[in-house]
């Protein structure tokens, strides 16, 4: 048995069952909280001792003349309670509201309507086509195969006049 | 002065006139429940100065909600659950029960505790030390939160079960359960705290 379960047994003060007695017979920690509990539970019963004020000659009166008097005292208390609920409600609302507006949407953007996959292909391509065509748009495609075909061809040249 | 429970049939029409607008019909429910409702707010905010004031609040809040009573329970519980309530709003509103407990408190303050709740003739006998505990009760419900002093107060000073309290807080009975545990539990660890710093 856990010992929190056992403490909110023991400290209602009723009659242990069987299992929750042996706990806390065996548990150190259990015994220790039911002493200081009934310590506490002791000092708070005796604060019933203590007699309450007597209600003053006239009470009854008082009390009907301020209903007789404040009108409006009753009139701000019903405003007081209901009014208290209006605001919190309005507040409540107010910051929904709020987290509507400021929350990203949660569903896919949709503003290029292509997606960035796309865009990168498409950028990786005009470069590749810069560096193919140079910056003047002329095709070097032949030139940048063939440069270093001088050096070949001189070697080449000089296998074939050998 | 009428301290007894009235009569259910007299109570019935008092209510009957009061709903109809008739404020007199109000004065033999004060009588028949006040001191009931000085003892429950007594017990609840403990300065006798404040009593009064916050019985003639209970008492004017109840006849301004009157038309909501529906006799699903007795007058008595509609009432002191108006009373509780109000004592909670008071309790809360009150800078003291702010602080909260022993162990949150800064140290001067856990000396100024220790030292009011230490009797001068103590000498470590059993009574002197059930005196000091019994006025540190008092200093740590002052500064307890206010719904541990709430639930507290009903169950173990004003002797309710946890049946009523559920009814008139208007909770759950596991809720009502759970929450005394856990009230009980902070009061223990404050008393730890205490008995640690003897």
């Amino acid at each position: 048995m856990r010992c929190d379960a056992v403490r909110q047994i023991v400290e209602e003060g009723m009659n242990m069952p069987p299992a929750v007695a042996a706990h806390v017979e065996s548990c150190s920690g259990c015994k220790g909280y039911l002493r200081k509990w009934e310590t506490l539970r002791g000092a708070l019963i005796a604060l019933r001792a203590e007699d309450p004020p007597e209600p003053s000659i006239g009470f009854t009166t008082r009390v009907m003349h301020r209903l007789e008097d404040n009108p409006a005292e009753l009139g701000q208390q019903f405003i007081d309670q209901i009014g208290r609920r209006v605001v919190y409600a309005t507040l409540m609302v107010a910051l929904m509201l709020l987290l509507v507006l400021m929350l990203p949407p949660s569903g896919p953007y949709r503003s290029s309507g292509i997606s960035e996959s796309v865009l990168v292909q498409a950028q990786v391509a005009s470069l590749s086509n810069e560096q193919i065509l140079g910056v003047d748009g002329a095709d070097n495609s032949e030139q940048m195969v063939s440069s270093p075909a001088p050096a070949t061809s001189d070697n080449s040249g000089g296998r074939g006049t050998k | 002065m009428v301290h007894s429970r009235p009569d259910p049939s007299h109570e019935a029409e008092w209510i009957r006139l009061c709903k109809s607008g008739e404020k007199e019909a109000f004065a033999p429910l004060v009588d028949a429940y006040q001191r009931r409702v000085f003892s429950i707010v007594f017990h609840f905010v403990r300065r006798r100065n404040d009593v009064e004031d916050l019985v003639q609040e209970i008492f004017m809040k109840a006849f301004a909600a009157i038309e909501s009573y529906n006799a699903q329970s007795s007058f008595g519980t509609w009432l002191n659950r108006i009373a509780v309530n109000h004592c909670y709003d008071y309790l809360r509103r009150q800078r003291s029960s702010r602080v909260t407990y022993f162990w949150e408190m800064s140290e001067e303050g856990q000396r100024q505790v220790e030292a009011q709740s230490h009797n001068p003739a103590d000498n470590g006998s059993n009574s002197a030390e059930k005196l000091a505990i019994g006025d540190l009760i008092n200093k740590l419900l002052a500064r307890a939160p206010a719904e541990d002093r709430v639930i507290l107060t009903l169950k173990e000073i004003e002797d309710r079960s946890v049946e009523e309290i559920s009814e008139i807080m208007g909770l759950k009975l596991s809720t009502v359960k759970v929450r005394l545990h856990r009230a009980r539990k902070r009061m223990i660890r404050d008393l730890e705290k205490w008995q640690e710093g003897r």
